[in-house]
């Protein structure tokens, strides 16, 4: 099963595919180099990602002929070539370095044996057992890793090299760097990745071209603008040097396809993130969890006998009818879905009506289409009625979005309510997302509530969330109340219309919330939309000096851009909104409804670091337990 | 003007032209005094006094053990002093002209032409004997070494030599001529040797086998073609084979019937052999149909093969002798019917304003684009300017008859012919032809330029091609660096005048080479104009000036880089950690960064860099906290660490910390207590859970201990309980538990929690207990218990409550419709 994107699209960036495709290319030239049959050792925090670049089959024609899951635990083979592909992270490092030095043992003692018995057998098979270790470092190789890898003896005995792997499509409309721990490096103050960020956006540049403008909202973005800049003047000087022996395309040759690099830095909005995501994808994400777009379902809810795996289906696009679907709030899903259900029953009774040959001729070309969408439809109908279940009949689901919307709407505490969540001892992430939410939406929690419940979640939840808490301190999600201030939820509230009960009737984005806008996506709105509201001193005060545009073009690049505009002026610009620290799928919906909109006349697509949601900022903010 | 044909000789089926290209500029030089090796493709001369030959020089003494180096023009550029230690075995040039030597004892050197030593490599054996140098010879890209213990070895590769040894044959014997065949011309992509003897025997070594054929004769001179495809020798008694390199074709025997050994063997193209017989001062040139052309010299001569013709250098001149190209044949021939000859020709009546021109030109308009390129190509060919011209004018008319000629070959030509007459002249004194110039290419070429120190001419080359011309600024730059008249102040500012606005100079090697030269203020202020920080960064640190390495890693925010500055700094001694922290101050980033990397590796670290950073003893205490809860340390550790951080909480007056850590220390010894007493795991959780399994344990006594030492709220006593109970199934227990107390949290989790374990019986104990009577009709409508959820809206008088309880119900039950 293929999870490539179709990028064929009309409406996706045009280079979007050539730039993924050259990925996979490095990728399969990487593995031609290697001319051999290999063993692949995959990270697994790489092996969801590459199933977007890459098919299992082609790895096979490639020569791969076994797959391993990085572990601790070193494997056996019969292969000389072992290629690792994995994170730059010490912990990688120290595995492999385990691995090497195991099959090193294991090799020593193997030419032990082989020497005492010469005479049967030969040098040659002696040397054949001599293991050829790759390690190819995504997407670069680091200071830290080469170090490791020297202090554990082992950098003699590979071959070091990188696999510049950094945007992976997720979507025609999506992409995603799947790097999920830029948030928690945040925290500790490692702003590494806004470097591996700005390299992944100047390099997408250079196939989608120099996009003129670039506007930054937060000090991060503002870092990441500043980084890009650097590398641009870096590339000029390269470039120049290139001009002569090659006139061949150049980034700045390129039209740009991409109008503008929207940058928004996840800390300016922690609140939506903490909502629970009523948009058909956004709640498979809270309910199930999505993988890099695959969503892993016990077969039991496809009514589909167990077999002790759980079953894939891969969330996207390439599904039309999934693609219609993804951004309507859950309670729409049912009934969409019977109105499609009887559309492709009405659509199969078409052949009773069928009398002449080419009649035939023509349903059975239709027939694949509506058996596609059968099954699919099939899908999404058991997925859909167990999302339904749950949403009717669980008592703490349904308290727990009432709360939420109090908050949210009326400023006003639920407590009682929390606390029963810590009493019924609901998961941590649930209380915590539900305290935060109070905390940054009413301001800051009095201090003596504070301490209360901070010493009831230690005691019920154990000790280690000590350093939970005080992480959520240090983002500023969890406070005690101070005065009014002019940076609260409130103000954003009022100035972007951020509540709606009747979202189902107006289409809006706050249906992905069901009747809270995300206040990053409300932001986004406010920036494109010709409204006549002035948002100037407002985001003055909530963005002091982090915030504003830069332009990038050079003259003629302008003038390049006029006339592509002028070439297209029916298109809309297209604007890529990255979201440093993560994006929600809710959130992502929203943006894809207000594509729709009339009253903007510039198209958004998404990039990220990876998607987030409520769960994960909680369990970035927790010591990991599990790091050894 | 005289017609160029007749300088030519015709010889065999062609033309050959011997042109005069220098009249040299040096003086009393007798090359017979000499031992001389030039670089090919026009390149320099290196002349080493042959001590073999008695001679009378007035400074012998000056010029001890020196190289003289010159151009093809006879202009001195350098006296080279390869020392006095050891002998010249043999020497010879790269392509971009550094000096190959050999000394005796094996040392292999690359030199510049100023006698900078830029790489070194010298066999090393493991009994540290010293090889002797019997034999050597030197390409441009290696050299071979025969010792006087008959090893052989070889170096392929001088930007990276390595030293290969070939096995030799025993009966070598003495060596009368030793040849190469470059590895890119052999089959085996190897070099093989070849190698004749005084016993009439020739071996082909290369890297796996020798290979020995025995001749009739013995063979004085070995020399291999241009193109690596033939190999002629020359026998002791006067007899000139050419053979092909795989020995399997003959193609020549010339016999000279003569006993005087030639001086040298040489090519002309790859079919003409030349022999340069010194005492006779002839030249004789030999072609495969056997017919030979004798030219008398009365002076010494040296030859020096190129890949299209032969370079000729006498005391006096510098010739090159050549093969004519059939276009240039084609125009210049007497009596040529060509249509290229009847284009010049026209162009020279254009000349003289005759109109007869424009009749021919349009007589035969079909042949006129090759007529033109001819023309073109012809250009190419000749030396003198005028001609050049005369030929390109041509072109240049025959062009405006055309509409669609493509300009390109034309503009080309003007400009490589312009690059190719300046470095033609005596200054540069480069006799470089236009396929030798193709053949070497632009980049070598200026790189020779270069190397000459002639940087002003490369500029400009670069500027007038439009090539890049960084490469001949930085080298500029780097020797202006080295300048020792002028002050760092005045080198900077000449260096920045010229290079500030390049936009592609790499300013990291310049300042490499001021740090070099010890100039290290220079060099710092050199690298303040380097714009990429990943090559700052390392040279900074090289030059022990980490600071100013970290505050340009933190400038490009490059997380590697900082991290290369980190490592050093921890991994260097003579930095201790007061000038570690002092390095750091105000670094956020890199601070954040080595934090990260301490918790991996260093927590003493750590904690001197928290105390340094005056960082609040709450973020020592969290850290301690942190330190305690990993898995790796025991217990007695854990509580050690906790206590400690009780100080730093207790400093910072955090109470809030103070009391949960106390706490948890107090948990942790009652845990230890009853792991001890009941031998069942109870470190690790977490006070609700603690509670919990002393009550699925029946201790109530010790959990209401708990519960009092921890100040657990009733509420949520009530909820363990509960779940603990419900775990136990103690369903009695509960019900009895549930009548004695009133419940501080209402019945509903009561029954809620009954149905989650699928005892629907117990729960319909406790929905009376239930206040809220429409939960209590929720609840019986979950049991399916319609009749008491029907009763419950009755006694509630609600009848909308009914009626949805009756909906619900089956039919056959008897549900009242009204109240």
């Amino acid at each position: 099963m293929s999870l490539q994107i179709n990028l064929d699209n009309l409406s996706s960036v045009p280079n979007l595919k050539l730039f993924r495709d050259f990925q996979t290319k490095e990728l399969l030239n990487i593995l031609s180099s290697i001319n051999a049959p290999k063993g692949l050792v995959l990270d697994p925090a790489l092996a969801n990602p590459l199933t977007l670049i890459v098919d299992v089959r082609t790895l096979k024609k490639y020569a791969v002929d076994q797959l391993f899951l990085l572990s601790s635990k070193p494997f056996d083979t019969s292969l000389t070539h072992i290629v690792y592909l994995v994170r730059p992270t010490m912990s990688n490092m120290k595995k492999i370095a385990k691995h090497i030095h195991h099959s090193e043992k294991i090799n020593s003692s193997v030419t032990e044996t082989r020497r005492s018995n010469r005479e049967e057998q030969g040098n040659e098979t002696n040397q054949k057992r001599q293991r050829t270790n790759y390690v190819f470092l995504v997407p670069r190789i680091t200071t830290l890793c080469r170090k490791l890898l020297e202090y554990s003896g082992v950098l003699g005995s590979v071959i070091l090299d990188e696999y510049h792997l950094d945007l992976i499509p997720y979507d025609e409309d999506v992409l995603s760097l799947a790097y999920s721990k830029s948030f928690r490096e945040f925290l500790k103050g490692d702003t590494s990745s806004l470097f591996y960020i700005s390299r992944a956006l100047h390099k997408l540049q250079s196939f989608v071209g120099q996009a003129p403008r670039l506007r930054y909202y937060g000090t991060r973005s503002k870092s990441i603008v500043e980084i890009l800049r650097r590398l641009r003047r870096q590339d000029r000087r390269e470039e120049s040097s290139q001009q002569q022996s090659e006139n061949s395309s150049s980034s700045s040759v390129i039209k740009p396809q991409i109008a503008e690099i929207l940058l928004i830095d996840r800390h300016f909005d922690l609140i939506s993130p903490l909502v629970h995501q009523l948009s058909y994808e956004g709640m498979l994400d809270e309910l199930y969890g999505i993988t890099d777009t695959v969503l892993e379902l016990d077969p039991k809810i496809l009514n589909k006998p167990r077999t002790g795996k759980k079953e894939r289906i891969p969330l996207n696009s390439n599904d039309l009818l999934f693609a219609e679907i993804r951004d309507l709030n859950q309670s729409q899903i049912g009934p969409y879905l019977s109105r499609k259900a009887r559309e492709i029953m009405g659509g199969y009774d078409e052949r009773k009506n069928l009398k002449t040959i080419r009649e035939f001729r023509n349903f059975t070309g239709k027939l694949g289409k509506l058996q596609k969408e059968h099954s699919s439809l099939s899908t999404h109908l058991s997925i859909a009625e167990a999302i339904n279940k749950y949403a009717m009949e669980d008592q703490l689901f349904h308290r727990l979005m009432n709360s939420q919307l109090t908050v949210l709407t009326e400023c006003e505490p639920c407590y009682d309510f929390l606390e029963e969540l810590i009493y019924q001892e609901a998961p941590i992430e649930t209380v915590l997302r539900l305290l935060c939410l109070h905390s940054l939406a009413l301001n800051g929690i009095k201090s003596k509530k504070l301490d209360f419940f901070r010493k009831e979640i230690i005691q019920t939840y154990g000790f280690q969330h000590i350093i939970t808490l005080n992480n959520l301190e240090k983002l500023g999600m969890i406070k005690k109340s101070e005065g009014r201030s002019k940076r609260s939820y409130t103000n954003w509230k009022k100035q972007l219309n951020l509540i709606d009960h009747e979202f189902t009737k107006n289409n809006g984005i706050h249906s992905v919330h069901s009747g809270y806008a995300p206040i990053s996506i409300k932001l986004i709105q406010a920036l494109y939309e010709n409204s006549k509201k002035d948002y100037n001193e407002f985001i003055q005060t909530y963005f002091q000096d982090s915030y504003g545009i830069y332009t990038q073009s050079s003259k003629n690049l302008n003038e390049d851009l006029q006339e592509s505009e002028q070439q297209n002026r029916n298109e809309k610009d297209i604007v890529l909104v990255f979201f440093i620290g993560g994006v929600t799928y809710s959130e992502i919906s929203a943006l894809r409804i207000l594509n729709q909109s009339e009253n903007l006349n510039v198209r958004f697509i998404v990039g990220t670091t990876d998607i987030t949601n409520g769960d994960k900022i909680i369990k970035a903010c927790s010591k990991k337990t599990s790091e050894k | 003007m005289e017609n160029p044909s007749v300088h030519w000789n015709q010889f065999d089926r062609y033309y050959y032209q011997k042109r005069l290209v220098f009249h040299m500029g040096w003086n009393e030089i007798n090359l017979d005094h000499y031992l001389i090796e030039s670089a090919p493709f026009g390149g320099l001369i290196a002349l080493l006094r042959d001590d073999q030959k008695i001679i009378n020089i007035k400074n012998i003494q000056t010029n001890k053990n020196c190289i003289f180096i010159y151009t093809c023009s006879g202009k001195l550029i350098s006296k080279l002093d390869y020392g006095d230690k050891q002998r010249v075995k043999a020497f010879g040039w790269t392509l971009d002209e550094k000096l190959i030597i050999v000394y005796d004892d094996c040392e292999i050197v690359v030199f510049d032409i100023f006698g900078e030593k830029i790489k070194t490599k010298c066999i090393t054996s493991r009994d540290s004997t010293v090889h002797l140098v019997y034999k050597a010879k030197v390409w441009h890209n290696g050299a071979v070494i025969l010792t006087k213990k008959n090893r052989l070895f070889i170096v392929e590769n001088l930007s990276q030599p390595r030293f290969e040894e070939y096995s030799v044959p025993e009966n070598l014997g003495i060596v009368s001529d030793l040849e190469i065949l470059q590895p890119k011309f052999s089959l085996t992509g190897h070099t093989e040797v070849f190698i004749s003897n005084l016993a009439k025997n020739l071996f082909i070594i290369d890297n796996d086998q020798t290979l020995e054929i025995e001749f009739e004769e013995m063979i004085t001179n070995l020399k291999v073609s241009p193109t690596g495809r033939l190999l002629a020798y020359y026998t002791e008694t006067g007899n000139l084979h050419v053979i092909s390199t795989d020995f399997k074709s003959h193609f020549l025997e010339f016999q000279m019937n003569s006993k005087i050994k030639p001086k040298q063997i040489a090519w002309c193209s790859s079919d003409t052999v030349l022999l340069n017989f010194e005492k006779k001062n002839t030249l004789l040139m030999v072609a495969p149909s056997q017919s030979f052309l004798k030219y008398e010299y009365d002076e010494p001569l040296y030859l020096m093969t190129e890949e299209d013709g032969i370079r000729i250098l006498t005391n006096s001149c510098c010739e090159f002798l050549s093969k004519v190209p059939e276009v240039v044949v084609n125009i210049f021939g007497i009596g040529s019917t060509s249509f290229s000859s009847l284009l010049y020709d026209a162009s020279q009546s254009y000349e003289k304003e005759s109109s007869k021109g424009d009749e021919v030109i349009r007589s035969k308009m079909d042949l006129l684009p090759k007529a033109i390129t001819d023309c073109i190509t012809a250009s190419s060919w000749v030396f003198q300017r005028d001609l050049q011209k005369k030929l390109l004018n041509a072109a240049a008319i025959g062009k405006s008859y055309l509409d669609n000629f493509v300009h390109d070959i034309f503009a080309d030509m003007c400009k490589d012919l312009r690059v190719l007459n300046e470095v033609r002249g005596w200054e540069i004194g480069m006799p470089l032809t236009y396929r030798q110039f193709e053949k070497i290419g632009i980049d070598l070429l200026i790189e020779r330029l270069i190397n000459r120190k002639h940087h002003y001419v490369a500029l400009k080359i670069c500027e007038y091609l439009r090539i890049r011309k960084d490469r001949v600024l930085v080298r500029w730059a780097c020797e202006k660096v080295k300048s020792e008249t002028e002050s760092d102040e005045q080198i900077l500012k000449s260096i920045i005048s010229k290079l500030g606005k390049e936009e592609n100079v790499s300013f990291a090697s310049i300042a490499s080479v001021a740090y070099s030269e010890s100039k290290n203020d220079l060099a710092i202020k050199l690298l303040d104009y380097e714009k990429s920080a990943s090559e700052q960064v390392p040279l900074l640190i090289n030059m022990k000036n980490p600071g100013l390495a970290l505050i340009k890693a933190i400038e490009c925010a490059n997380p590697d880089l900082i991290y290369l500055v980190l490592l050093y700094l921890l991994n260097t001694l003579d930095i201790n950690e007061n000038s570690l922290f002092q390095i750091l101050s105000h670094k956020d980033m890199a601070i954040n960064l080595l934090i990260k990397y301490c918790k991996h590796k260093n927590k003493d670290l750590l904690y001197r860099l928290y105390s340094q950073l005056k960082r609040e003893p709450k973020e020592v205490g969290l850290l301690k906290i942190t330190e305690s809860l990993s898995d790796k340390i025991n217990l007695e550790m854990k509580l050690k660490i906790r206590n400690e951080s009780l100080i730093a909480f207790g400093v910072s007056k955090n109470n809030f910390l103070k009391k949960i850590t106390e706490d948890n220390i107090k948990l942790v010894k009652l845990q230890q207590d009853y792991q001890q007493r009941l031998e069942l795991v109870f470190i690790g959780l977490s006070i609700n859970q603690t509670t919990a399994k002393l009550l699925e344990l029946d201790l109530e006594k010790e959990a209401k201990k708990m519960k009092k030492t921890f100040k657990i709220p009733n509420d949520r006593y009530w909820w363990i309980k509960l779940r603990a109970l419900a775990k136990k199934h103690r369903w009695k227990k509960m019900y009895a538990w549930a009548k004695n107390e009133k419940s501080p949290i209402g019945y509903e989790p009561f029954v809620e929690i009954c149905i989650k374990n699928r005892v629907g019986n117990e729960a319909l104990n406790y929905i009376p207990l239930v206040k809220d009577p429409y939960n209590q009709v929720k609840f019986y409508l979950r049991l399916n218990k319609f009749e008491q959820a029907a009763d419950i809206a009755i006694k509630e008088k609600n009848q909308n409550l009914l009626q949805h309880v009756k909906s619900l119900a089956p039919k056959n039950l008897n549900i009242p419709s009204h109240i």
